[in-house]
């Protein structure tokens, strides 16, 4: 009889302690325990197929604020980018070849801002690559950016400079008229891709 | 062997404290109603009580500790609930739970010559010329998508203004009122403009809508949008040339993964 009372007495504190959790996480924005699952519910939510991240790294201007990880992910159609504080952009995939995305924040706030573009997908061979950009809207001359292999993708870092400030850089999903280059290991140009679009 | 002995003895193998403590004070209780029934000592009241060890197995059988300690936990478990949640309340607040339950866009009762949006401040008329009911509904994703209502609407825009080219004006809107379902309140449809990027229509018309074109009150196309616990809504708004081009169906893109929801209103059907 007492084993029977206490049986439903927990079961029934148990049940409505999880209402008040699940009220109390509901109440705070439903958050996810990991910032993985954050990205993924952000794809469910906009109707994005499920990503696997490619690219991971920190950012300054994103530990400034709380956390510094800012993560690349690639889906069927689209390319995602996401941190903390700039929770979600979506990129379409060039369906010719290597898709490029800003990184949603600083790489490196001091003593200059550095900006992170990545290039997704590239030829499997590319051992090395070659960015040419145009920041200045024709104004200037196009900055030309080596790549750095990380994993499956290239990272592009990119300085500002004074008389080319580069801060719309990664709050769009618009970037201005670019060149990829990749080549392999002996040096053979292996694909080009080029945005002269915006 | 005593009393006090014996109890322990009898007692030792129920492992949960609350019940030893209750099961040794019921002991008690017998044990001094046998020794004054029969006028006994200590011992001789002991050795009537049977075997201690014996008595200590059948106990400790019966009295399986785990439900006990369930329960403990469940009590400590509900408190941390109880204050987190009023922790919660205190630092979010809960004066807009209310609201935020039926929270939906203003929907027009039918067809109206007069001004359906009472408490607008708007200056100038706004008349419903034209009212459809698609039925139906199409799953995309975790969404049940439904269109409650599409209606036509024409305004007339009376600013004092006399150089706005809005003056006097009449405009042409085609509304769609587009509602999404979910049982995953975490993952509620957004009110973001990424949510319904674009429109095209049968006449080959494609409104570009998303962030640039997020505001509530138009002058051109857009959409905005209402958040319940289970369910969002967008009100997409077109700008028609005039009420006979209003279009045989008009196609909304929902979400960044190019899924479309069709809404024919010919036929008052969503595909």
């Amino acid at each position: 009889m007492r084993t029977r009372k206490r049986r439903f007495r927990a079961f029934r504190n148990l049940l409505i302690a999880v209402l008040f959790l699940t009220a109390a996480w509901w109440r705070m924005g439903c958050p996810m325990p990991t910032r993985t699952m954050e990205l993924h519910r952000s794809e469910e939510v906009y109707l994005i197929d499920r990503s696997t991240i490619v690219f991971s790294c920190e950012s300054e201007g994103e530990r400034m604020l709380g956390d510094p990880v800012m993560l690349v992910a690639l889906s069927k159609r689209t390319i995602q980018t996401y941190s903390d504080t700039h929770p979600f952009n979506v990129w379409p995939k060039n369906p010719e070849g290597a898709t490029l995305v800003a990184l949603p924040s600083e790489l490196e706030y001091e003593p200059a801002l550095v900006v992170g573009l990545v290039a997704v997908e590239p030829p499997a061979l590319a051992e090395t690559a070659q960015l040419t950009i145009d920041v200045t809207g024709g104004e200037g001359p196009a900055r030309i950016v080596s790549g750095e292999k990380s994993g499956a993708v290239f990272l592009f870092r990119l300085e500002e400079t004074e008389d080319q400030p580069l801060d719309r850089l990664f709050h769009t999903t618009e970037l201005p008229p670019y060149t990829l280059t990749f080549f392999a290991p002996d040096g053979t140009m292996l694909e080009t891709t080029a945005d002269t679009e915006n | 062997m005593n009393r006090l002995e014996w109890l322990d003895t009898a007692t030792r193998k129920i492992l949960f404290l609350p019940d030893r403590k209750a099961v040794r004070k019921e002991l008690e209780a017998h044990f001094e109603d046998l020794r004054d029934a029969r006028r006994l000592d200590d011992e001789a009241a002991a050795a009537a009580m049977g075997d201690p060890e014996a008595v200590a197995e059948e106990l400790g059988r019966l009295h399986r500790p785990w439900w006990g300690w369930v329960w403990r936990a469940s009590r400590i478990v509900l408190l941390l609930a109880l204050v987190l949640w009023l922790l919660c309340v205190r630092e979010y607040g809960f004066g807009e739970f209310k609201t935020w339950m039926y929270n939906m866009p203003p929907l027009p009762e039918g067809v109206t010559e007069r001004d359906p949006f009472s408490g607008s401040t708007q200056a100038g008329s706004v008349s419903v010329s034209e009212v459809w009911y698609p039925t139906g509904a199409k799953n995309l994703g975790h969404y049940r998508l439904t269109v409650p209502m599409a209606w036509l609407e024409q305004r007339t825009c009376q600013t004092s203004d006399e150089s706005s080219p809005l003056r006097g004006e009449p405009r042409c809107r085609l509304r769609v009122c587009l509602r999404a379902d979910t049982w995953k309140f975490w993952a509620v449809a957004p009110r973001s403009g990424k949510m319904i990027p674009a429109v095209s229509d049968s006449e080959g018309n494609r409104y570009d809508l998303g962030p640039s074109k997020w505001r509530t009150d138009l002058e051109e196309s857009g959409c905005s949008a209402w958040q319940g616990p289970f369910s969002a809504w967008y009100l997409v708004a077109l700008e028609l040339p005039g009420p006979e081009d209003v279009p045989e169906w008009v196609e909304l893109s929902v979400g960044c993964g190019g899924d479309t929801v069709r809404i024919n209103l010919e036929t008052e059907a969503i595909s």
